[in-house]
């Protein structure tokens, strides 16, 4: 009931409502954008947020989240061509049914099934977080530590390539962290005398240089996406629909509402779960791949409901399950609030007034997906260059407003010359992120824990919280290992026995 | 010589690098048990004996190569690799972009924001293959005269002049 309460004065004492059909609508729009991903979508808002309450600030960006996993469903079924990784399966059955003319059946399916998902996932953190909630006052600042180092071991580990290579990625991200004047002793590390890096890195620089920049780089070399026609209109289901919809709409809803709380498998995994699944269990499974309507219903709820569960190992944990929710976690500490197990206890207010928010932004959803789908084909129709451009100009702008400082705009085109070099070496960019993210709170929490033991690094083991989470970052980092290399010298036998 | 024998060498170049600098750290008297370098060494180390394993993988993956059928046609098992970032032609566009934004931070602090934003709309839509015309400038300065309405007439943010008297 307190939570209630708290969600109601968020809506009605601050432009929380503004906000999160803002957000929605700039995630539609920038989702729908090819050249966008939600997490770019997102980082780009980051500097704007500045000067916001938190509360809002945080409603703003999980609201884009919202928006733009619907938004890359309309080039993916106008085009073929997903705006965001989550639509790559709505873009199979989705395309198929507006080559039959049945485009605007397809989006309308897209929305109103995001629609139900994302409130799916919302009912299931609401009643999730309270109880997680609960452990916060069991977590010391040994388990704070061993936490932070889980969530990187998880990214690092369950992102795509080799888990070497993440966890090298991770060490890079925690290792810019360390710049800057240290917090605790006050010696100046890594600053070169330059009193620029004095105050170390912003987070917010390496995600936008990371994300946004480095993006902006690959796509300078690729071809324009495909144009369509403007004339589609949206048509939502009719009850016909719905009864042959809704049983891929749940199955949809419960795997990405369970997918969502977990670490690094982010939308793109739930839809392809969700639209295996309901396949499985379709009466009409032949049609899957020539334009099934269940086949565009199931990963959509599956993406919108992830939007929501992301939330939980977020929030809770201060564990990201997917790059936008790196970009969230960011900020978060950029609004001064620390994620994790202490976050509902400290910030009630922001978190239950996120829930009212991310509620008004599923709602909303609906009647913002309607209006904005002239101005999104209209978008998506236009020349990439002219939307490299506006990319560009935005970045670039956004990173100034933030400090007035000319090296923030050095740091961001440094932060995106990194971005490409890991790209080009095969390194995974989430757990530099994340590791720039959480750097400070695993460093702080790493040497009180050490002082608390007065020099015994043993402290972390004598501790069963942080013993169970560090006994799982070994056995989740062999466990990859192990797997990659059988899964290597099958590969090697399998060629060397085709020679 | 392999990606991650590259990436691995410089890893661990960086690594040693970040070793030193972080052992010369001076010392606090507001230090604890725990120095403000210690947090970094420990991060150099686990960065140095990753980059081993990693220049290891390299030198495995290159010495192990020689077992597949010279015409056929060889997997890519390593699913890191860069893919399209292998092409020279991506590279040469991405630095040619790079050189477009430098050039735009090295200006807007002289020519001012709106003449820079302008300049940087139509260069990158030019560099995309927009064709450059009347309708590209128009747009350009209604794109500049746009973002600066946004930052500094609605989010109050002070931004370089420049040669402009606002």
């Amino acid at each position: 009931m307190e939570g209630f309460e708290l969600a109601l004065h968020t809506l009605t004492h601050t432009p929380a409502i503004f906000a999160a059909m803002a957000g929605v609508a700039w995630g539609i729009i920038g989702g729908a954008l090819p050249g966008l991903s939600a997490s770019i979508t997102m980082a780009l808002l980051l500097p704007l947020t500045y000067g916001m309450q938190p509360v809002v600030a945080i409603i703003l960006l999980a609201s884009t989240y919202v928006g733009a996993e619907y938004g890359g469903s309309i080039p993916a079924i106008l085009i073929r061509t997903p705006g965001t990784s989550g639509a790559v399966t709505t873009a199979i059955d989705g395309f198929e049914m507006h080559r039959k003319g049945k485009g605007g059946e397809a989006l309308g399916i897209s929305l109103a099934c995001g629609v139900v998902g994302g409130l799916f996932g919302m009912l299931l953190l609401v009643f999730m977080m309270a109880p997680l909630a609960q452990m916060a006052l069991l977590f010391t600042a040994q388990a704070h530590f061993a936490i932070g180092i889980l969530g990187l071991s998880l990214i690092a580990t369950l992102s795509a390539g080799s888990p070497l290579k993440g966890l090298m990625s991770a060490i890079l991200g925690l290792a810019l962290t360390t710049i800057g004047l240290d917090p605790l002793s006050g010696v100046s590390r890594f600053t070169f005398g330059s009193a620029d890096l004095m105050g170390g890195i912003d987070p917010v620089l390496v995600m936008i240089g990371i994300f946004a920049i480095t993006e902006l780089f690959i796509q300078a070399s690729q071809a324009d996406w495909g144009k369509t026609a403007s004339s589609t209109r949206i048509s939502l289901p009719s009850l016909k629909m719905w009864r042959r919809i809704w049983p891929g709409t749940m199955i949809g809803s419960g795997v990405g509402g369970v997918e969502g709380c977990i670490p690094g498998a982010g939308s793109t995994l739930s839809a392809f779960l969700a639209y295996n699944e309901a396949r499985r269990w379709s009466k009409h499974p032949e049609e899957f791949g020539e334009g099934s309507p269940e086949a565009v219903a199931a990963p959509e709820a599956a993406n919108n409901a992830v939007a929501s569960t992301g939330l939980i190992p977020t929030l809770a944990f201060g564990i990201p399950s997917s790059a936008s929710m790196a970009v969230l976690l960011g900020g978060l500490i950029l609004h001064g609030l620390e994620p994790g197990p202490l976050l509902v206890e400290k910030s009630r207010g922001v978190v239950y007034g996120l829930f009212g928010g991310l509620f008004v932004a599923n709602i909303s959803q609906l009647l913002l997906g309607l209006v904005l789908l002239r101005p999104c084909i209209w978008l998506v129709n236009q020349p990439r260059g002219y939307l490299a451009a506006g990319i560009c100009a935005l970045v670039l702008s956004g990173i100034y407003a933030v400090d007035q400082n000319m090296f923030d705009l050095v740091a961001v085109l440094g932060a995106g010359v990194l971005g490409y070099g890991l790209k080009y070496f095969g390194f995974p960019a989430l757990p530099l992120v994340l590791g720039v993210v959480l750097g400070r709170i695993i460093e702080n929490n790493f040497r009180r824990s050490i002082d608390l033991g007065y020099g015994d690094p043993l402290v972390f083991f004598k501790d069963p919280i942080a013993g169970v989470l560090l006994s799982l970052i070994i056995l989740v980092i062999v466990s990859k290992v192990v797997l990659t290399g059988v899964r290597y010298f099958r590969t090697r036998r399998a060629s060397t026995q085709a020679a | 010589m392999s990606k991650d024998l590259v990436a691995g060498a410089l890893f661990l170049i960086g690594s040693i690098v970040f070793y030193m600098l972080a052992a010369a750290f001076p010392v606090s008297a507001l230090d604890t048990t725990v120095s403000a370098g210690a947090f970094p060494k420990m991060l150099a180390i686990a960065g140095g004996a990753l980059s081993l394993l990693l220049i290891g993988s390299g030198v495995w993956k290159a010495r192990a190569k020689p077992a597949v059928v010279a015409d056929m046609p060889l997997e890519d098992e390593d699913e890191d690799e860069g893919g399209d970032l292998d092409k020279m032609r991506t590279h040469k566009r991405a630095l040619g972009l790079l050189l477009i934004l430098s050039a735009y931070v090295a200006l807007v602090g002289s020519l001012g924001y709106i003449i820079s934003v302008f300049l940087l709309i139509g260069a990158v839509a030019v560099y995309h293959g927009i064709k450059p015309s009347w309708q590209l400038v128009l747009l350009a300065a209604l794109g500049a005269l746009a973002f600066w309405g946004l930052f500094v007439q609605v989010l109050g943010v002070r931004l370089p002049s420049g040669i402009l008297p606002f």
